[in-house]
């Protein structure tokens, strides 16, 4: 049976699909989005993107160090992000990882601060101060979400910092899959560092998380970086595997909402209006 | 799926054992069991209000489930939640409650109804008798098709869908098979018997129905629907 | 001291990482990006190690590879109690062993469904090493379940934990993330809370603490 075709807004877009260095490791990968299996061939410089039973070729875009295809027809580029070009900062895709939850719940995941405490205990919060404070939620004229005035009190914020830090952290939601944060440098407290997700719907039910860290090289080495990043979302993988129903409930009636999701209840409101149904549970 | 009103066996009582939450499921449903502190048995749906992540992954504090995602805590009992970590001082809403089960101990087992229920759970074959529980097995099949094979075994009459009496030769008191239907592909067979072996005896007829219990699997599961079960 | 190369994602590496932990044994940390960027496989690592798997351990200057045997080294050299690795008793040693075997056949199974679904290893046949897990998860609930019964918490006939128990627990934990769900194993699932009861437990990314 052929797969659901998502919303236009999900299928006329570019989705990552693979880091670019795993496809010169292996020289093929077959990997999923929106359900249908794909081939990603290195074709260096560039790689090569084909549906798996050879019957269509696919656009194929390498930006970040990840690969990018689109199924649909691509209405825009993949996303820019200007920190990319400054000169003293690390632009590295941290990883790859597949997590069995809709691609949803996990920028949700990503919204979310009150879970730092119990989740990254010890490096983005401690249990003896889960307490989340007010913080400002709005969809901007460009249609995008912003989360601002956010902080949190963190043992240990990157690989880097020595001590405790109150962070300050602000959350952008770009596209249905895509959310980036900026978090306060160690080092440079009146700088911040970019940390993006973009998400890869395998189908409705899973996902893989591809990130991409812009620090500045006065913070972390790369590879306590890359280390950190992995250590986080292995945390949140075994988290959102356990989360029932794995699709994402629009109705925000069906779980519980306190004030501390607020960013949450704004995600699920945004894309009810935009339409967005694949991954989640219509209401 | 019939079957919600009435009383089926998840786990032998000393299987929930102290400080552990016990995952079971019934008719499609994730249940979590556990024993608070002071003895009380709850049986609860496996997932929290809040966010949906599974209980069966949380911490037993006692008195208390302390949810791994974002620590809100559901008190043995009403199943309320009792301390939302992210706003201390606020008052839970009522709404934020898990959704709890009738249970009942009887005959070495814990016993769960998903709905209304006349009367308590009973075996009358094994009233007035000592009872030993023996290792449950689970299997991938209907519990239709787990019943269809112990029809066709010597010595057992099956009574009901999910209940059925072996009358073993040599073996002055009966042994009672009881079927807990996990979904329309997976069966959990409990088995107590009458009496009150002791020491070798006792072992050697644990182990011999655990033994029966892995001859008759492959009579009830083919190798398409394992294979199918490991690949879910 | 000891030099312990090392990957936070590894369930091999995760082993010796918790009873050096448990032993209170100090240790210094060598990453080796084992995913994405299979530095297991580069040259300076298979100079030190040319079987190019995690752990590897460099203990006063011995170099000491596989799993299972970097736990028999560290518990025989740093446990003066001994009771980690029991070798006065021939019976016990024996049981031991088998377990040990019994870990490192999880590798195909439990642990490559993990890889498979959590790290991307695509080439992995997923369907197979899950089968192969319940097969292997099978066994281990019945011995577990008939061990309970008989008054012993652990994998071998002995009222404290062994290397079995660590170099096991592991890749059974984490088989849920290779899409294993361990709900039908019930006294797997009480000897993981007691594994975790340990004193100086230590948990990993996909294994939560007590
Ligand atoms: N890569 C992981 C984690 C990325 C990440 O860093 N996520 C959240 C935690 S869910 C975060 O806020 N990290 C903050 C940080 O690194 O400070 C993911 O995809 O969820
Ligand atoms: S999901 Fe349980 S506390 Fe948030
Ligand atoms: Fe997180």
């Amino acid at each position: 049976m052929e797969a659901p075709i998502p919303e236009a807004i999900l299928w006329d877009d570019w989705h990552a699909v693979a880091e670019l260095e795993t496809v010169r490791q292996w020289d093929q990968i077959t990997t999923t989005l929106f359900g249908r299996d794909l081939t990603v061939t290195d074709a260096a410089p560039g790689v090569r993107i084909a549906y798996a039973d050879g019957s269509k070729t696919l656009p194929a875009s390498i930006k970040y160090g990840l690969v990018w295809t689109c199924l649909g027809t691509p209405q825009r580029d993949v996303i820019d992000f200007p920190e990319s070009a400054e000169p003293d900062r690390y632009v590295i895709s941290t990883g790859s990882f597949g997590i069995r939850v809709s691609g949803l719940r996990l920028v949700e995941n990503f919204l979310d601060i009150a879970h730092f405490p119990y989740v990254h205990t010890g490096y983005l919060g401690v249990e003896s101060s889960p307490q989340v404070l007010p913080y400002t939620v709005r969809v901007t004229d460009e249609d995008e979400i912003l989360v601002t005035d956010c902080r949190f009190l963190q043992p240990q914020s990157s690989p880097v910092s020595t001590g405790s830090l109150d962070v300050g952290y602000l959350f952008h939601v770009l596209r249905p899959y895509t959310v980036l944060l900026k978090k306060t440098n160690a080092v440079e407290p009146d700088r911040s560092d970019t940390i993006v997700l973009f998400v890869q719907p395998v189908d409705e039910e899973r996902c893989v998380g591809h990130t991409l860290v812009m620090s500045l090289h006065a913070g972390d080495p790369d590879e306590a970086c890359r280390w950190f990043q992995r250590l986080i979302i292995g945390q949140d993988r075994r988290i959102l595997e356990n989360q029932r129903p794995r699709r994402l409930p629009l109705d925000l009636k069906s779980e519980l909402p306190v004030r501390a999701d607020l960013a949450s209840i704004t995600y699920r409101r945004w894309l009810l209006d935009h339409g967005v149904r694949y991954g989640a549970i219509a209401p | 799926m019939h079957g919600t009103s009435r009383w089926f066996p998840v786990i032998r009582s000393e299987e929930i054992v102290p400080r552990h939450i016990a995952f079971v499921q019934l008719l499609d449903e994730e249940i979590v069991l556990w024993r608070a502190d002071d003895g009380a048995l709850n049986a609860w749906e496996n997932r929290c209000p809040h966010r949906g992540i599974r209980l069966s992954i949380g911490t037993h504090a006692g008195s208390e489930i302390v949810c791994r995602y974002h620590g809100w805590r559901f008190a043995s009992g009403s199943g309320s939640c009792t301390l939302i970590p992210a706003h201390p001082s606020q008052v839970p809403p009522k709404a934020a409650r898990v959704r709890s089960y009738q249970i009942r101990e009887r005959y070495g087992f814990a016993w769960i109804a998903l709905g209304d229920v006349e009367g308590e759970p009973s075996l009358p074959e094994l009233d007035g008798l000592p009872h030993l529980t023996l290792r449950s097995m689970t299997f991938a099949a209907a519990a239709a098709d787990v019943a269809a094979t112990l029809a066709s075994e010597p010595g057992i009459v099956v009574h009901d869908p999910y209940r059925a009496v072996w009358e073993r030769m040599g073996d002055a008191a009966p042994m009672l098979l009881l079927l807990q239907p996990e979904s329309s592909a997976m069966t959990t067979l409990h088995a107590v018997a009458g009496n009150d072996l002791t020491g070798a005896g006792r072992l050697a007829f644990l182990r011999a129905h655990n033994a029966w219990c892995k001859e008759i699997r492959p009579r009830i599961v083919s190798e398409e629907s394992r294979s199918a079960q490991a690949s879910r | 001291m000891i030099e312990l190369y090392d990957y936070e994602l590894s369930s091999d590496a995760y082993k010796a990482r918790l009873l050096l932990a448990l032993l209170g044994v100090a240790w210094t940390q060598r990453y080796v990006e084992y995913y994405p960027r299979r530095q297991h496989r580069a040259p300076e690592f298979l100079a030190l190690s040319p079987r190019g798997e995690l752990p590897v351990i460099v203990d006063d200057g011995t170099i000491v590879d596989d799993a299972q045997n970097v736990l028999v080294h560290l518990a025989s050299r740093h446990d003066p109690t001994g009771r980690w690795y029991p070798q006065n008793d021939a019976g016990l040693t024996s049981q031991v062993s088998t377990w040990l075997a019994f870990a490192a056949a999880l590798t195909p199974t439990a642990s490559a469904a993990r890889l498979h679904d959590g790290l991307l290893y695509h080439h992995i046949d997923v369907d197979e090493a899950r089968r192969g897990a319940h097969e292997q998860l099978a066994v281990l609930d019945e011995h577990l379940w008939f061990n309970e019964d008989a008054g012993w918490s652990w994998l071998c006939t002995v009222d404290q934990p062994t290397i079995a128990d660590i170099a096991c627990f592991p890749d059974v934990i984490l088989a849920e993330e290779g899409g294993i769900e361990l709900r039908t194993y019930p006294a797997i699932r009480r000897w993981t809370d007691r594994v975790k009861a340990i004193p100086g437990f230590i948990a990993m990314p996909g294994i939560f603490p007590a």
